[in-house]
């Protein structure tokens, strides 16, 4: 059995690190082109290794940068938060977002969030979904030798233990487990999105006849609440609502 | 060679202009009496190099044609303006009444024909005796009427017309055989109820022969005004009123130039006023009225455009809107110019050219609008509409101007450099000075596949099955193990009491063959292994002091204990010394006996 696993881990392990050779040699690449200034060049190499199906997130953060420098303002953000769902926790992340947001031109007062909503997307921005699998898996193996512990333990404190033990890491795996499904279906159904036109003016209907609501400038972020052909119907977070022509938008 | 050269440098300054158009008139008074002699005057501002009228109607030369010519050259600045002029005049007179005309005249200038059109002259019937002194065209005093005719009037172009459509009036002073020395008091009408707009006049009042009810009267137009009415119904014009002074000769003088010397002449005041007139306001027709329509009266046309195709974000451009045409232009409201919503716009600035003449109010209103777009894209500026009133066909008219497109592409300076000026346009930029992102990361990746989720993958969940089996695994090896521990103890309790009685029926048969100290050793090892397998002790911990402990556990009662550890005790004595025990060999066995009996019912 364990010579399986052994072996199976091993051809995914050598299958993925022939185009992880390749693009590492990419990578380097993208990264000289980045330091001599060629912003442009570094963008498109940074771009061909996502077309291989590969990420990661610092490639995300590299890719922002070098469009950061090409003016480029919206893609740019999409880039930096697509790096911090995947690392959430990284703090140069974080400020190069902010100061790409510097420049968006829109500035739109946002309801402030119960803190209550604030600390339970912060535990759930510990980790990226597959962080939390990962921390899942762990405790279920903890939950396992607790349950063991309660039956076998010798002696009433250890069996004690065991008890307790198998009770508390079985919580603390069922919310890990959900936390890892709900950003997955997070990653699946993307809500948010960027402005990348210049500006564009938001309908009140998805029709080019609609009265016109409210005008977003590039770089806006804003959440997609439903769509029809080629529409959306978005939320700007201040509660305003209307409909913009897709192509305008990108999700991130 | 160097005076040549100043030569041709003068020669050169002074150049004249040929290219002057040629202009051919002809002039005479519209209205002349039976009798009266008159000059037709043929003007050329060219030399003509031949003349030629073909007919003079009715009337009769008395003179003519005689030449005549005058030219002058100004210089103003080194430039040379010359100007010529021809004239051929007649002398003309009629001796019936009625319309005659006047043929078309031909010259020719420069080898090209020029020609006339031919015009009527009307001749009515004399009312006073012929006076030569009439034909001038100046104020003429007659010596039999000294109360003379004397009116003033408002003529009207038009009676009836739309609201805001244009109507010409004419304030006319009518004059016949008296002399107006000085108007004194003037009072024209206040034209309630229209928009005037008065139309420039010559200050020096120009008098024209004119034809009413068959006497000719000296015309004097004193005032033109165009007037757009503002307000439907039978609008009034108010009397004019002019007071003045008029010279009244009592005896008959023997020359006009008497007047100069100041003969016998008499000033009498006059007070004239004119009569009212009415003017039938029509409302504009509410049929087929746009939504659009502002009010314009008349014919209109408009082009709007941009002055520059392409241009760069933060960049002003101007729009400009031209209406043209003829009508209440004045009046014509600033239209409503819609830009795409991200343009900084301001107030137009509107540039009038507007001539007015007795023709009515005509050229162009120029809306200049100053447009900022503040990003970049391409943006069409919808067309503009304007409707009017045609009054001549008594319809409504729409138009519109052209969409435009424009390509606006991006700042480059970000607009740093603008937003200062302009404010609000980038919210934090003063922070943002002498900052700049993190570097890139730069060490070596590993990447992972983009679409790959641990959650999704079977790999995660055969794990949790892997765990599943490993913990279900170690759960039946622990229990086999605690199993097998278990069941040893029970074959020893079950067994314990076999054994015990074995050993006792040994102990019976050591007695009866008088083996004292094998049958006191077959009790005790009865006894104690009774007790290991009942408590399930390892021999190695086999002591009295952990028998009594383990009883105590199993709750046996204090006097079963002690008998037990007394039996262990006389056993293990007797075994060194049986001879002591002989005659007790019986009740220990006993005893024994009923022990493990009892034992048996309280340890399960």
């Amino acid at each position: 059995m364990k010579q399986l696993i052994v072996t199976l881990g091993f051809c995914l392990f050598s299958v993925l690190s022939v185009g992880q050779q390749v693009a590492n040699s990419i990578w380097k690449e993208a990264n000289s082109d980045y330091q001599k200034g060629d912003f442009v060049s570094a963008e498109t190499k940074y771009q061909s290794i996502i077309n291989q199906g590969l990420h990661s997130a610092d490639l995300y953060y590299n890719l922002g940068n070098a469009q950061f420098k090409q003016h480029k303002l919206a893609q740019a953000i999409i880039a930096y938060r697509r790096a911090i769902r995947l690392s959430p926790s990284n703090n140069d992340y974080k400020f190069n977002l902010e100061l790409a947001k510097l420049q968006v031109v829109d500035k739109i007062e946002s309801i402030p969030p119960f803190f209550m909503v604030t600390w339970i997307s912060g535990v759930k921005h510990l980790f990226g979904p597959n962080g939390w699998a990962k921390v899942a898996i762990f405790l279920f193996c903890l939950f396992s030798a607790s349950i063991i512990l309660s039956r076998f333990g010798n002696g009433i404190v250890l069996k004690r233990i065991g008890f307790w033990g198998s009770l508390g890491t079985f919580v603390i795996f069922c919310v890990a487990i959900s936390i890892s499904f709900s950003e997955r279906s997070q990653l699946q159904d993307r809500t948010e999105a960027v402005i990348l036109s210049p500006v564009v003016t938001i309908k009140s209907s998805p029709d080019n006849s609609g009265k016109d609501l409210f005008i977003l400038h590039e770089g806006t972020t804003i959440t997609v609440t439903d769509s029809l052909s080629a529409w959306y119907e978005i939320k700007v977070s201040d509660g305003n609502k209307g409909w913009i022509p897709s192509m305008n938008v990108e999700k991130i | 060679m160097k005076r040549l050269l100043l030569l041709s440098l003068f020669l050169g300054g002074i150049q004249t202009i040929w290219s002057q158009e040629v202009n051919f008139e002809a002039s005479a008074p519209e209205v002349v009496e039976v009798g009266e002699q008159f000059r037709l005057i043929f003007t050329v501002n060219s030399h003509p190099s031949s003349f030629q009228l073909t007919s003079v109607g009715g009337f009769n030369i008395i003179a003519g044609p005689a030449q005549s010519s005058m030219s002058s050259t100004q210089i103003v600045n080194g430039q040379v303006t010359q100007s010529e002029n021809y004239a051929f005049t007649y002398i003309l007179e009629s001796d019936k009444e009625g319309k005659f005309k006047i043929g078309s005249a031909q010259i020719k200038v420069n080898g090209k024909t020029f020609v006339t059109k031919p015009f009527e002259i009307e001749v009515v019937k004399n009312s006073d005796s012929p006076n030569p002194a009439q034909s001038s065209s100046s104020v003429k005093g007659n010596s039999t009427n000294s109360a003379g005719d004397l009116f003033v009037r408002v003529e009207v172009n038009k009676r009836a017309l739309y609201l805001g459509e244009a109507l010409e009036a004419e304030i006319k002073i009518y004059v016949r055989g008296v002399n107006i020395q000085q108007f004194e008091n003037l009072t024209w009408p206040s034209f309630n109820g229209f928009w005037s707009q008065e139309i420039e006049t010559p200050s020096q009042l120009v008098f024209k022969k004119e034809n009413v009810g068959g006497r000719i009267y000296d015309v004097g137009v004193m005032k033109k005004y165009l007037l757009f009415p503002q307000q439907t119904g039978t609008i009034k014009i108010d009397p004019t009123t002019i007071d003045l002074l008029l010279a009244v000769r009592s005896n008959t003088p023997q020359s006009i130039f008497d007047d100069f010397f100041g003969g016998n002449v008499q000033t009498e005041n006059r007070h004239i006023l004119s009569p009212a007139v009415t003017i039938n306001v029509k409302s504009l027709p509410e049929n087929g009225k746009p939504v659009s329509f502002s009010g314009a009266v008349g014919l209109f046309s408009m082009q709007g455009e941009l002055d520059r195709q392409q241009l760069k974000a933060n960049e002003a451009a101007t729009y400009h809107l031209k209406v043209s045409g003829t009508g209440n232009l004045k009046l014509i409201d600033t239209p409503k110019m819609v830009f795409p919503p991200d343009f900084d716009t301001y107030d137009p600035k509107i540039t009038e050219n507007i001539k007015t003449s007795s023709s009515g109010a005509s050229g162009s209103k120029i809306f200049d609008y100053p447009i900022i777009p503040r990003s970049a894209g391409t943006f069409t500026i919808p067309g503009v509409e304007l409707s009017y009133f045609n009054p001549v066909s008594g319809k409504y008219s729409t138009i519109k101007t052209a969409p435009v497109t424009v390509t606006v592409s991006p700042d480059l300076s970000g607009g740093a450099t603008t937003s200062v000026v302009y404010g609000g346009v980038s919210k934090q930029d003063l922070k943002v000075i002498g900052k700049d992102i993190l570097f890139i990361k730069v060490q070596p990746q590993h990447f992972t596949d983009r679409k790959f989720l641990l959650v999704e993958s079977w790999i995660y969940y055969l794990s949790y099955v892997l765990i599943l089996i490993i913990s279900i695994f170690v759960w039946l090896f622990l229990r086999k193990v605690q199993k097998e521990h278990s069941d040893i103890s029970l074959y020893r309790n079950r067994k314990a009491n076999k054994i015990a009685r074995r050993r006792l029926k040994m102990a019976e048969v050591a007695l009866k063959a008088n083996n004292n100290v094998l049958y006191f050793e077959e009790i005790h090892k009865s006894m104690l292994g009774y007790l290991a397998d009942k408590l399930s002790i390892p021999s190695a911990d086999l002591t009295s002091e952990k028998i009594a402990e383990l009883l105590k556990v199993k709750m046996v009662d204090e006097q079963t204990i002690l008998d037990v550890e007394d039996v262990i005790t006389q056993c293990e004595f007797a075994r060194y010394s049986p001879s002591a025990f002989i005659e007790k060999r019986e009740m220990i066995f006993e005893k024994a006996v009923v022990l493990i009996s009892n034992l048996e019912q309280i340890i399960r």
